[in-house]
Protein backbone atom coordinates (compact mmCIF):
# COMPACT_ATOMS: atom_id res chain seq x y z
CA UNK A 1 0.00 0.00 0.00
CA UNK A 2 3.01 2.29 0.54
CA UNK A 3 3.94 1.90 -2.98
CA UNK A 4 0.52 2.87 -4.22
CA UNK A 5 0.55 5.99 -1.83
CA UNK A 6 4.27 6.80 -3.43
CA UNK A 7 2.88 6.92 -6.84
CA UNK A 8 -0.15 8.86 -5.97
CA UNK A 9 2.45 11.31 -4.37
CA UNK A 10 4.84 11.34 -7.66
CA UNK A 11 1.95 12.08 -10.07
CA UNK A 12 0.69 14.93 -8.09
CA UNK A 13 3.66 16.37 -7.30
CA UNK A 14 4.33 16.07 -11.62
CA UNK A 15 0.69 17.10 -12.36
CA UNK A 16 0.88 20.14 -10.14
CA UNK A 17 4.33 21.02 -11.36
CA UNK A 18 3.01 20.69 -15.07
CA UNK A 19 0.17 23.09 -14.45
CA UNK A 20 2.68 25.56 -12.53
CA UNK A 21 4.96 25.63 -15.72
CA UNK A 22 1.89 26.19 -17.97
CA UNK A 23 2.02 29.48 -15.94
CA UNK A 24 -1.59 30.15 -14.35
CA UNK A 25 -3.04 30.34 -10.87
CA UNK A 26 -6.68 29.60 -11.42
CA UNK A 27 -8.38 27.71 -13.59
CA UNK A 28 -10.52 30.79 -14.57
CA UNK A 29 -7.46 32.10 -16.06
CA UNK A 30 -7.45 29.36 -18.37
CA UNK A 31 -7.73 29.28 -22.36
CA UNK A 32 -10.07 26.84 -23.67
CA UNK A 33 -7.13 24.40 -25.37
CA UNK A 34 -5.11 25.25 -21.92
CA UNK A 35 -8.09 23.99 -20.14
CA UNK A 36 -8.32 20.66 -22.09
CA UNK A 37 -4.91 20.17 -21.29
CA UNK A 38 -5.71 20.60 -17.86
CA UNK A 39 -8.43 18.18 -17.88
CA UNK A 40 -5.98 15.57 -19.56
CA UNK A 41 -3.57 16.12 -17.34
CA UNK A 42 -5.77 15.36 -14.11
CA UNK A 43 -6.97 12.33 -16.48
CA UNK A 44 -3.53 10.82 -17.21
CA UNK A 45 -2.03 11.50 -14.23
CA UNK A 46 -4.96 8.84 -12.54
CA UNK A 47 -4.55 6.15 -14.31
CA UNK A 48 -1.22 4.86 -12.87
CA UNK A 49 -2.44 5.53 -9.85
CA UNK A 50 -5.51 3.79 -9.35
CA UNK A 51 -3.73 1.20 -11.28
CA UNK A 52 -0.29 -0.77 -9.45
CA UNK A 53 0.60 -2.94 -13.18
CA UNK A 54 0.55 0.54 -15.36
CA UNK A 55 3.97 1.44 -15.12
CA UNK A 56 4.73 4.88 -13.59
CA UNK A 57 6.40 6.42 -16.99
CA UNK A 58 3.02 6.01 -18.64
CA UNK A 59 1.95 8.39 -16.31
CA UNK A 60 4.52 10.98 -16.64
CA UNK A 61 5.88 10.98 -20.68
CA UNK A 62 2.64 11.78 -21.55
CA UNK A 63 2.14 14.76 -19.01
CA UNK A 64 5.64 15.66 -20.90
CA UNK A 65 4.04 15.26 -24.16
CA UNK A 66 1.47 17.51 -23.21
CA UNK A 67 3.79 20.11 -21.74
CA UNK A 68 5.57 20.37 -24.88
CA UNK A 69 2.23 20.60 -26.95
CA UNK A 70 1.29 23.80 -24.92
CA UNK A 71 4.60 25.01 -25.04
CA UNK A 72 4.24 24.78 -29.49
CA UNK A 73 0.76 26.03 -29.03
CA UNK A 74 1.58 29.06 -26.84
CA UNK A 75 4.40 29.53 -29.08
CA UNK A 76 2.58 29.45 -32.19
CA UNK A 77 -0.04 31.86 -30.66
CA UNK A 78 2.44 34.58 -30.11
CA UNK A 79 3.48 34.57 -33.30
CA UNK A 80 0.57 34.52 -35.32
CA UNK A 81 -3.13 35.41 -35.13
CA UNK A 82 -4.50 33.14 -37.41
CA UNK A 83 -3.97 30.27 -34.66
CA UNK A 84 -4.10 32.94 -32.03
CA UNK A 85 -7.78 33.21 -33.40
CA UNK A 86 -8.16 29.19 -33.71
CA UNK A 87 -7.40 28.52 -29.94
CA UNK A 88 -8.16 31.09 -27.97
CA UNK A 89 -11.39 32.48 -30.66
CA UNK A 90 -12.32 36.06 -30.43
CA UNK A 91 -13.85 38.26 -27.78
CA UNK A 92 -17.55 39.35 -28.96
CA UNK A 93 -19.04 42.47 -28.31
CA UNK A 94 -22.61 41.38 -26.76
CA UNK A 95 -23.62 44.62 -25.91
CA UNK A 96 -22.72 47.64 -27.81
CA UNK A 97 -24.05 51.50 -27.86
CA UNK A 98 -26.74 50.06 -24.46
CA UNK A 99 -28.38 47.52 -26.87
CA UNK A 100 -27.86 43.53 -26.69
CA UNK A 101 -26.57 42.29 -29.99
CA UNK A 102 -29.05 39.02 -30.62
CA UNK A 103 -27.35 37.58 -33.21
CA UNK A 104 -23.93 38.25 -31.63
CA UNK A 105 -25.10 36.35 -28.54
CA UNK A 106 -26.71 33.64 -30.57
CA UNK A 107 -23.09 32.83 -32.44
CA UNK A 108 -21.61 32.45 -29.29
CA UNK A 109 -24.02 30.42 -27.71
CA UNK A 110 -24.72 33.00 -24.99
CA UNK A 111 -28.19 33.42 -23.19
CA UNK A 112 -29.58 36.25 -21.83
CA UNK A 113 -29.20 34.33 -18.60
CA UNK A 114 -26.09 34.02 -18.73
CA UNK A 115 -25.51 37.55 -19.42
CA UNK A 116 -28.07 38.88 -16.24
CA UNK A 117 -26.09 36.35 -14.31
CA UNK A 118 -22.88 37.49 -15.11
CA UNK A 119 -23.48 41.50 -14.75
CA UNK A 120 -25.19 40.67 -11.40
CA UNK A 121 -21.63 39.24 -10.73
CA UNK A 122 -20.01 42.60 -11.67
CA UNK A 123 -22.69 44.86 -9.35
CA UNK A 124 -24.74 45.99 -12.25
CA UNK A 125 -27.75 44.78 -11.48
CA UNK A 126 -29.76 47.17 -14.24
CA UNK A 127 -29.07 46.24 -17.52
CA UNK A 128 -29.74 49.63 -18.88
CA UNK A 129 -26.60 51.45 -17.00
CA UNK A 130 -24.49 49.35 -19.19
CA UNK A 131 -22.79 50.76 -22.59
CA UNK A 132 -20.79 47.98 -23.35
CA UNK A 133 -20.16 44.42 -22.83
CA UNK A 134 -17.54 42.16 -24.26
CA UNK A 135 -17.60 38.82 -23.62
CA UNK A 136 -14.13 37.40 -23.35
CA UNK A 137 -12.11 34.70 -24.74
CA UNK A 138 -12.03 32.92 -21.66
CA UNK A 139 -15.79 32.78 -21.08
CA UNK A 140 -15.81 36.02 -18.54
CA UNK A 141 -17.66 39.22 -19.16
CA UNK A 142 -16.50 42.54 -19.46
CA UNK A 143 -19.23 45.13 -18.26
CA UNK A 144 -18.35 49.32 -18.96
CA UNK A 145 -21.00 51.15 -18.05
CA UNK A 146 -22.58 54.02 -19.33
CA UNK A 147 -20.24 57.25 -18.34
CA UNK A 148 -23.09 58.70 -16.48
CA UNK A 149 -23.25 55.63 -14.35
CA UNK A 150 -19.54 55.22 -14.01
CA UNK A 151 -18.19 55.60 -10.38
CA UNK A 152 -16.77 59.20 -10.00
CA UNK A 153 -13.45 59.45 -10.30
CA UNK A 154 -10.86 62.65 -8.99
CA UNK A 155 -10.29 63.94 -12.43
CA UNK A 156 -14.46 64.28 -12.55
CA UNK A 157 -14.26 65.94 -9.59
CA UNK A 158 -11.47 68.06 -10.42
CA UNK A 159 -9.61 67.29 -7.70
CA UNK A 160 -5.86 66.76 -7.69
CA UNK A 161 -4.51 63.54 -6.66
CA UNK A 162 -0.90 61.84 -6.54
CA UNK A 163 -0.11 58.09 -6.93
CA UNK A 164 0.20 56.47 -4.45
CA UNK A 165 1.88 53.01 -6.10
CA UNK A 166 1.18 49.79 -5.09
CA UNK A 167 1.46 48.44 -1.17
CA UNK A 168 4.54 46.47 -0.01
CA UNK A 169 3.77 43.50 1.83
CA UNK A 170 6.72 43.72 4.14
CA UNK A 171 6.05 40.69 6.21
CA UNK A 172 3.74 37.23 6.08
CA UNK A 173 3.07 34.85 8.41
CA UNK A 174 6.23 35.96 10.82
CA UNK A 175 8.77 36.12 7.85
CA UNK A 176 10.09 39.26 6.43
CA UNK A 177 9.51 39.40 2.76
CA UNK A 178 13.67 41.33 2.24
CA UNK A 179 12.99 41.61 -1.53
CA UNK A 180 9.54 43.72 -0.90
CA UNK A 181 11.11 45.29 2.22
CA UNK A 182 13.79 46.42 -0.10
CA UNK A 183 11.19 47.91 -3.02
CA UNK A 184 10.10 50.44 0.11
CA UNK A 185 13.10 51.71 0.50
CA UNK A 186 13.45 50.19 4.19
CA UNK A 187 15.48 47.45 6.19
CA UNK A 188 14.84 45.28 8.88
CA UNK A 189 15.88 47.83 11.65
CA UNK A 190 14.02 50.32 10.25
CA UNK A 191 10.83 47.61 10.23
CA UNK A 192 11.62 46.71 13.90
CA UNK A 193 11.72 49.95 15.22
CA UNK A 194 8.58 50.58 13.50
CA UNK A 195 6.89 47.49 15.23
CA UNK A 196 8.41 48.58 18.31
CA UNK A 197 6.43 51.50 18.81
CA UNK A 198 2.95 49.58 17.77
CA UNK A 199 4.03 47.36 21.06
CA UNK A 200 5.48 43.89 18.93
CA UNK A 201 7.85 42.54 20.19
CA UNK A 202 8.85 39.81 17.59
CA UNK A 203 8.53 39.89 14.65
CA UNK A 204 7.25 35.98 14.26
CA UNK A 205 4.24 37.51 16.03
CA UNK A 206 2.89 39.40 13.15
CA UNK A 207 0.65 37.72 10.57
CA UNK A 208 0.98 40.55 8.09
CA UNK A 209 2.48 43.81 7.67
CA UNK A 210 2.13 46.34 5.23
CA UNK A 211 2.98 49.56 3.66
CA UNK A 212 1.40 51.74 1.40
CA UNK A 213 2.17 54.44 -0.81
CA UNK A 214 1.07 57.34 1.94
CA UNK A 215 3.75 55.20 4.38
CA UNK A 216 0.91 54.05 6.26
CA UNK A 217 2.22 50.94 8.00
CA UNK A 218 -0.78 48.32 8.57
CA UNK A 219 0.31 45.69 11.11
CA UNK A 220 -1.69 42.14 12.29
CA UNK A 221 -0.46 39.99 14.77
CA UNK A 222 -1.34 36.42 14.80
CA UNK A 223 -3.38 36.82 18.36
CA UNK A 224 -6.90 37.93 17.70
CA UNK A 225 -6.72 41.42 17.84
CA UNK A 226 -7.45 44.81 16.00
CA UNK A 227 -4.47 45.34 13.79
CA UNK A 228 -2.79 48.48 14.21
CA UNK A 229 -2.07 51.20 11.04
CA UNK A 230 0.37 53.83 12.12
CA UNK A 231 2.17 56.48 9.90
CA UNK A 232 5.38 56.52 9.69
CA UNK A 233 6.15 59.71 8.02
CA UNK A 234 8.17 58.26 5.35
CA UNK A 235 11.70 58.26 7.92
CA UNK A 236 14.28 55.73 6.47
CA UNK B 1 6.03 32.34 -23.85
CA UNK B 2 9.71 31.81 -23.52
CA UNK B 3 9.65 29.99 -19.99
CA UNK B 4 6.36 27.46 -22.35
CA UNK B 5 9.13 27.14 -24.59
CA UNK B 6 11.78 25.96 -22.66
CA UNK B 7 9.82 23.88 -20.92
CA UNK B 8 8.69 22.16 -24.09
CA UNK B 9 12.14 21.88 -25.45
CA UNK B 10 13.41 20.08 -22.02
CA UNK B 11 10.04 18.07 -22.22
CA UNK B 12 10.91 16.95 -25.31
CA UNK B 13 14.24 16.43 -24.86
CA UNK B 14 13.00 14.31 -21.92
CA UNK B 15 10.55 12.15 -23.59
CA UNK B 16 13.00 11.24 -26.58
CA UNK B 17 15.83 10.69 -24.02
CA UNK B 18 13.53 8.01 -22.13
CA UNK B 19 11.92 6.49 -25.49
CA UNK B 20 15.72 5.89 -26.60
CA UNK B 21 16.47 3.97 -23.42
CA UNK B 22 12.85 2.31 -22.62
CA UNK B 23 12.47 1.20 -26.44
CA UNK B 24 15.72 0.17 -26.90
CA UNK B 25 15.69 -2.14 -23.47
CA UNK B 26 12.78 -3.30 -24.25
CA UNK B 27 13.58 -4.17 -27.98
CA UNK B 28 16.53 -6.02 -26.73
CA UNK B 29 15.87 -7.56 -23.58
CA UNK B 30 12.50 -9.26 -26.60
CA UNK B 31 15.21 -10.11 -28.68
CA UNK B 32 17.11 -12.24 -26.38
CA UNK B 33 13.66 -13.76 -24.97
CA UNK B 34 12.87 -14.36 -28.78
CA UNK B 35 16.30 -16.42 -29.10
CA UNK B 36 16.19 -17.83 -25.97
CA UNK B 37 12.50 -19.44 -26.71
CA UNK B 38 13.73 -20.77 -29.97
CA UNK B 39 16.89 -22.43 -28.33
CA UNK B 40 14.54 -24.07 -25.78
CA UNK B 41 12.32 -25.18 -28.94
CA UNK B 42 15.19 -26.71 -30.83
CA UNK B 43 16.09 -28.61 -27.37
CA UNK B 44 12.14 -29.76 -26.92
CA UNK B 45 12.43 -31.05 -30.36
CA UNK B 46 15.66 -33.55 -30.24
CA UNK B 47 14.56 -34.42 -26.79
CA UNK B 48 16.62 -33.20 -25.03
CA UNK B 49 14.74 -32.66 -21.99
CA UNK B 50 17.79 -31.71 -20.04
CA UNK B 51 19.28 -29.15 -21.50
CA UNK B 52 15.44 -27.66 -22.34
CA UNK B 53 15.45 -27.68 -18.54
CA UNK B 54 18.68 -25.89 -17.78
CA UNK B 55 17.17 -23.65 -20.45
CA UNK B 56 14.01 -22.51 -18.79
CA UNK B 57 15.94 -22.36 -15.52
CA UNK B 58 18.54 -20.04 -16.81
CA UNK B 59 16.07 -18.01 -18.61
CA UNK B 60 14.03 -17.70 -15.53
CA UNK B 61 16.88 -16.24 -13.98
CA UNK B 62 18.27 -13.93 -16.29
CA UNK B 63 14.03 -13.06 -16.13
CA UNK B 64 14.09 -12.07 -12.84
CA UNK B 65 16.74 -9.72 -13.35
CA UNK B 66 15.34 -8.42 -16.39
CA UNK B 67 12.08 -7.65 -14.67
CA UNK B 68 13.28 -4.76 -12.29
CA UNK B 69 14.25 -2.98 -15.22
CA UNK B 70 11.52 -3.25 -17.56
CA UNK B 71 8.91 -2.74 -14.34
CA UNK B 72 9.91 0.94 -15.00
CA UNK B 73 8.30 1.01 -18.67
CA UNK B 74 6.59 -2.06 -19.50
CA UNK B 75 2.82 -3.27 -18.00
CA UNK B 76 2.97 -5.31 -15.38
CA UNK B 77 0.79 -7.34 -16.70
CA UNK B 78 3.14 -8.78 -19.74
CA UNK B 79 6.53 -8.89 -17.68
CA UNK B 80 4.30 -11.15 -15.20
CA UNK B 81 2.89 -13.32 -18.10
CA UNK B 82 6.19 -13.83 -19.07
CA UNK B 83 7.20 -15.38 -15.79
CA UNK B 84 4.06 -17.37 -15.46
CA UNK B 85 5.00 -18.98 -19.15
CA UNK B 86 8.53 -19.96 -18.07
CA UNK B 87 7.00 -21.46 -15.36
CA UNK B 88 4.51 -23.25 -17.16
CA UNK B 89 7.32 -24.82 -19.02
CA UNK B 90 9.38 -25.86 -16.70
CA UNK B 91 6.72 -27.69 -14.58
CA UNK B 92 5.46 -29.25 -18.04
CA UNK B 93 9.17 -30.63 -18.42
CA UNK B 94 9.18 -31.77 -15.35
CA UNK B 95 5.66 -33.49 -15.37
CA UNK B 96 6.44 -34.86 -19.26
CA UNK B 97 3.04 -32.74 -20.48
CA UNK B 98 3.75 -32.46 -24.10
CA UNK B 99 0.43 -30.49 -24.72
CA UNK B 100 1.36 -27.91 -22.02
CA UNK B 101 5.22 -27.88 -22.93
CA UNK B 102 4.38 -26.38 -26.35
CA UNK B 103 1.82 -24.06 -25.01
CA UNK B 104 3.79 -22.77 -22.76
CA UNK B 105 6.52 -22.19 -25.16
CA UNK B 106 3.81 -20.58 -27.78
CA UNK B 107 2.88 -18.35 -25.40
CA UNK B 108 5.91 -17.06 -24.29
CA UNK B 109 6.83 -16.14 -27.81
CA UNK B 110 3.73 -14.18 -28.27
CA UNK B 111 4.89 -12.68 -24.63
CA UNK B 112 8.55 -11.70 -26.10
CA UNK B 113 7.14 -10.52 -29.24
CA UNK B 114 4.92 -7.78 -27.43
CA UNK B 115 7.49 -7.28 -25.31
CA UNK B 116 9.61 -6.44 -28.47
CA UNK B 117 6.99 -4.59 -30.94
CA UNK B 118 5.63 -2.89 -27.78
CA UNK B 119 5.68 0.99 -28.17
CA UNK B 120 7.35 0.53 -31.61
CA UNK B 121 7.06 3.02 -34.14
CA UNK B 122 4.59 0.74 -35.75
CA UNK B 123 0.97 2.19 -37.63
CA UNK B 124 -0.81 -0.52 -35.48
CA UNK B 125 0.11 1.00 -32.29
CA UNK B 126 -0.33 4.36 -33.33
CA UNK B 127 -4.01 3.31 -34.12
Amino acid sequence: MLTVFIRVVVLYAFSVLAMRLMGKRQVGQLQPYELVLALMVAEIAAAPMENMGTPLLYGLVPILGLLVLHGICTALAFKSMRVRRLLFGIPGVVIRDGRMDIAQMQRMGYTVTDLMEELRGQGYADISQIQTAILETKGRLSAFPKTIHAPLTAEDMHMEKKETGMPHLLVMDGRVQEKHLQESGHNEAWLEGQLKKMGVQKMRDVLLASLNGENILYVQQKKNEMPHIMPTGGDA
Amino acid sequence: MRQAVWVAVVSMAAILLLSWYADGARRNIGFELIERRHAMLEQVKHNDMEKAMESVMDAEKWWREKEETLALFTHHELTDAVGDWLTQILLAIEADREYELYAGLEGLENAARRLHEQDAFLLKNIL
